[in-house]
């Protein structure tokens, strides 16, 4: 299975908003435009999430998936993950998470072009500090 | 070249048990039967595990694998991975991990309708002193390919 069509997030990281919504780096953000109209197409994406003296009474939900944004914009079914952070009351650093996104099967829209992105939240805001999204990819067939 | 078969587990999620056991959801479960009677397919398995409602008095050992439950029932070579957990603390609670198990190419046993399921134990249950929890896997999915 040949990955032809990747991206590789580069640039500033993406700090978590409790919104859902795109992960958007500095410089290159995790997007795949497909050129193909229609088949289907494996797609594997993953994130690594660092926090950055974050301090949180309680547990936090991170939702990460996959979304198409044109085309008739949907999420990609199955693409979801959530993750439950633990608590942590004293700012120390904690262990960030590598997060393998369930791999999916895209099946696409009939037009060219279709473009799925990375997109991720928290269901609420630390008490302080950030959680941020410091690596992320997608890869694909062509 | 879309995938063959892809589960997404579904449904109530599994607790571990110090028993190695079929990873059992409320609904669907993560396990494939293979139609092809010979060949060899690649298999991807992935688990996010929770630990939130843990306590641990000492680290302990999550296996999770593969096995074939059917013609001549077997584990399924190279698929085991063991992940040590940490001392739990009143200070923190423990977050989810996601677990990939090694990607697995599986020889199909030469008649057709394969059974191939993901198992997973503990090596001792969540417990400190007076104190207890569970461990549970809350999303599971096998992904097979030619």
């Amino acid at each position: 299975m040949p990955l032809r069509q990747r991206a590789y997030a580069t640039g500033t990281p993406y700090v978590l908003t409790n919104t859902p919504a795109q992960v958007q780096f500095g410089t290159t953000s995790p997007i795949i435009t497909f050129i193909r109209a229609n088949g289907k197409l494996i797609v594997l994406a993953r994130a690594v999430v660092n926090f950055v003296n974050a301090v949180m009474s309680t547990e936090r939900n991170i939702t990460l998936k996959l979304r198409r944004t044109n085309h008739t914009a949907a999420d990609i079914p199955n693409s979801s993950t959530v993750i439950k952070v633990g608590v942590s009351t004293s700012g120390q650093s904690m262990t960030g998470a590598v997060v393998e996104l369930p791999p999916v099967e895209v099946t696409l829209s009939g037009t060219s072009g279709d473009v799925v992105e990375l997109w991720a939240s928290i269901d609420s805001l630390p008490d302080s500090g950030d959680i941020v999204i410091k690596e992320a990819s997608i890869v694909s067939e062509l | 070249m879309p995938f063959m078969q892809n589960i997404y587990a579904a449904g109530t999620p599994y607790t571990l048990t110090i028993f190695n056991a079929p990873v059992t959801f409320g609904t669907t479960s993560p396990r494939v039967t293979f139609r092809a009677a010979n060949g060899t397919r690649i298999i991807l398995a992935r688990v996010v595990i929770d630990l939130s409602g843990a306590m641990f008095a000492d680290g302990e050992v999550i296996s999770i694998y593969l096995r074939r439950t059917n013609h001549t029932p077997a584990d399924v070579p190279n698929s085991l991975t063991n992940f040590q957990l940490g001392i739990w603390t009143p200070e923190q609670s423990l977050s989810d991990a996601v677990v990939e198990i090694p990607p697995i190419e599986y020889t199909l046993s030469g008649t057709p309708g394969d059974v191939v399921k993901l198992y997973a134990s503990i090596d001792d249950i969540p417990h400190d002193y007076d104190m207890y929890g569970e461990v549970s896997i809350r999303e599971a999915s096998i992904i097979v390919k030619n």
